[in-house]
């Protein structure tokens, strides 16, 4: 067993004042905001998710990937106890009921929607109440919030007034009006333009900065590429991937795009077996080669290749592969074992 | 220094947040309009019937109560002169209808107004100068001062007043309660169940509406998240009720007071509808029933809501219920009036209960079945509140899951 198994234990030692008898209290230090290890859950014949493990450190940025219907949103409902696991351990905020830290929890649903007939600061204010916040304060936040997001002349009007972009945004105040200290967004892109996007990308650092753990889910690997440290990549129900963007980026070689006037000669024998040239309008010819870092002799050969034999070299460039390139690898990787099955 | 609570809001605390919510939002709401202006579309349609019905007979039937005067030939024909003469300057003079052709029977006429076809208030019988009168309780001023007039002027006619006292002070007989009243109890009776019918099934449908809309638009995962779901549905239930209570309150204060700006009295309505329990016990019990019924059938409709994945199958599902809860109206509009056993069996059934016993409270002044069917509706309402929750709670995030799961699967 590996010590980042286990959360943090930290003691404390403290004197009863009467027996005078030192006694040690073990306070668990939370390392990790969320800890569910193998859970799986079934829909009658159909299994959702199956034996994931997902660990998210506290105060962190974490990207939930995978292509639809790879159990995002189900592992999301067992995260915030609105299903419960058939099997498997969970542990939200240190406690393994999520209603016990009901009230530090911040949740937009992927199906977003409001009551359409609520002021909007009226509907933040009942969201926060529900997680405990006095109505009056939350009122109050709520239309603060709306005016920071530039929507303080919105705050009286009902839902229904609103375009789809504010309504969001609403929502998502909502969420996040009590100050949670975990947030779970389901999708938060979807539907929002770039501007709105950029904004919510934002406001996701903000609440971070705070200190607060926020999770999303995305089929939009870019958000998760500029946001998270940790990335999760979920298919057919279980993790392919989890750990930090680095590690994710390191799954996939990063390659050399090489373009050249000729695509025959002696130096094409240095190109791996499986390498095929793209055409430009130009007439040139566009290589794509994996970057061989266990051998990189042969990466050497390969350049004085190009160059002794007259390739006719116009550009030449390395490539780092990105979180795309390995999320797609893992989605196609996951469909073949589907077919192949 | 005591730890910050994170947990949920506790059950009490999560139905009021969302019982206030809902009420809020209902009573603002242009379907509240609509429904606090549904007793007067009744009203109008039940205005056409009748004048179309009329119009077809040709006359408007007589309802003013009737003073009865049962006496021989000679004296009907002094007491018809007498009221010829009163004429038309008394204006609270009853129709008066003349006989002699009414038998004895027990000896008091009592059975004359007991007979449920009639409009008779009171009736005047034995002889001009030895009169005798029996009334409706209801009746008893109207009926007597009437009586008192007619042998009066025809004492004076026939030179047989006394001219220190004219007026004749005729002692009056009170008709007792006998169990059954006809007439204002029995419409009392159909009324209470009529309304609490619409009442009921109204109420149902909307809160049937509210949990359509959280469950459409997703709120209900965040609830979820949040309160627990038990909450929700005691919070909706207690947000309808609430809102029926207003809009009872706003017909109530609004029908009594076009009922006395248009001239209308207390006693006038005690013409139509008259519970045999009393006017207090009587409210207070539809009061209860009411409560029970709609606590009762909300429950049915909510968990109905919260198990189907759709608005459509929904309102699928709320069919059957609607015609189970129709025939329970039916059946206990039937069994409030039948007599025997059958009020108590009908009191024993869920649903029907209500409906028995409120209209049993209009007809009849028996108490001790009400304490029986109370304690039974407690025990039904508990029940489905009880099971109606859970099975919500469990069902109601499982959208999208096919209907045959939804029925067939344990809970």
């Amino acid at each position: 067993m590996k010590i980042e198994d286990f959360d943090i234990i930290e003691t404390s030692s403290l004197v009863n004042p009467q027996t005078e008898d030192i006694q040690i209290k073990q306070t668990q230090k939370l390392e990790y905001a969320v800890n569910l290890q193998n859970v799986s859950k079934s829909f009658g014949t159909q299994q959702a998710v199956k034996n994931l493990s997902i660990k998210v450190p506290r105060g962190s940025i974490y990207g939930l990937l995978g292509p639809n219907g790879a159990g995002k949103t189900t592992t999301i409902r067992m995260m915030l106890g609105i299903t419960d696991p058939d099997s498997g351990t969970r542990s939200i905020l240190g406690h393994e009921n999520p209603a016990n830290v009901a009230r530090t929890l911040g949740y937009l649903p992927e199906e977003r929607g409001l009551y359409a007939n609520m002021k909007a600061c009226d509907v933040i204010a009942y969201m926060a109440t529900l997680r405990g916040m006095p109505r009056k304060l939350a009122r109050q936040k709520g239309i603060e919030m709306l005016e920071e997001y530039g929507m303080g002349e919105s705050s009286k009007k009902t839902i229904r007034q609103l375009s789809k972009g504010m309504a969001q945004t609403v929502q998502i105040i909502g969420t996040l009006v009590h100050s949670p200290k975990l947030v779970v967004l389901d999708e938060p892109f979807s539907g929002l333009d770039a501007l709105n996007q950029e904004r919510l990308e934002e406001l996701i650092r903000n609440i971070a900065s705070k200190g607060s753990t926020v999770i999303f889910s995305t089929h939009v690997i870019a958000h998760a590429e500029r946001l998270c440290e940790q990335v999760g990549i979920i298919a057919k129900g279980t993790v392919r991937f989890s750990g930090s963007v680095e590690e994710a980026l390191d799954l996939m070689p990063s390659s050399i795009l090489i373009e050249t006037r000729r695509c025959e000669g002696k130096w094409t024998s240095y190109l791996p077996l499986n390498a095929v040239a793209l055409q430009t309008a130009n007439g040139t010819f566009r290589w794509n080669v994996p970057l061989n870092t266990k051998n990189e002799r042969h990466t050497e050969d390969l350049l004085s290749a190009l160059v002794k034999e007259g390739a006719g070299v116009i550009s030449m460039s390395i490539q780092k592969a990105t979180l795309h390139d390995t999320f797609m690898h893992i989605a196609r990787e996951a469909s073949t074992n589907k077919d192949s099955n | 220094m005591a730890p910050e609570n994170s947990g949920r809001l506790s059950f009490f605390e999560a139905t009021w947040i969302v019982a206030r919510r809902d009420f809020q939002a209902m009573v603002m709401s242009k379907m509240f309009l609509i429904f606090l202006l549904g007793p007067l579309f009744t009203l109008m349609i039940t205005a056409m019937v009748s004048a179309i019905l009329i119009g077809g007979s040709g006359s408007i039937p007589n309802v003013r109560p009737e003073l009865v005067v049962s006496m021989d030939r000679e004296n009907l024909d002094r007491i018809a002169a007498a009221r010829q003469r009163i004429g038309d300057n008394i204006k609270t003079m009853p129709e008066i209808y003349l006989t002699d052709q009414i038998r004895e029977g027990s000896g008091n006429h009592a059975w004359v107004l007991e007979e449920a076809q009639n409009n008779a208030g009171g009736v005047l019988y034995g002889t001009i100068e030895d009169p005798k009168l029996i009334v409706r309780p209801v009746q008893d001023a109207k009926m007597t001062t009437a009586a008192n007039l007619l042998i009066a002027e025809a004492r004076r006619q026939i030179g047989t007043e006394n001219p220190e006292n004219p007026f004749p002070n005729i002692q009056s007989e009170t008709l007792k309660s006998q169990g059954f009243e006809p007439q204002g109890g029995f419409l009392s009776s159909k009324l209470t169940q009529f309304l609490l019918y619409i009442l009921t099934s109204t109420m149902a449908v909307m809160v049937l509406s509210n949990l359509a809309e959280e469950k459409s638009n997703r709120i209900v995962e965040v609830l979820a998240t949040a309160i627990p779901m038990e909450s929700l549905f005691a919070g909706k239930l207690a947000a309808m009720l609430a809102t029926t209570s207003l809009a009872l309150s706003v017909w109530a204060t609004f029908g009594g007071l076009a009922w006395f700006a248009a001239g209308g009295t207390g006693e006038a309505i005690s013409m139509f509808l008259r519970p045999s329990i009393g006017w207090i016990p009587f409210i207070m019990l539809f009061i209860i029933y009411f409560f029970s019924s709609y606590l009762f059938i909300g429950a049915i409709y909510l968990t109905i809501g919260g198990i189907t994945p759709t608005a459509r199958d929904a309102q699928t599902f709320t069919v059957p219920a609607s015609i189970i809860q129709i025939t329970a109206c039916l059946f206990g509009t039937w069994a409030s009036s039948a007599g025997g056993s059958i009020p108590w069996i009908a009191a024993s059934i869920p649903l029907v209960s209500p409906y028995t016993l409120a209209g049993y409270a209009a007809e009849s002044d028996g108490i001790l079945i009400h304490f029986y069917g109370i304690g039974l509706q407690i025990i039904f309402v508990t029940l489905i509140i009880k099971y109606g929750s859970t099975l919500f709670r469990k069902r109601i995030i499982n959208s999208g899951r096919s209907m045959r799961s939804l029925i067939f699967k344990k809970t």
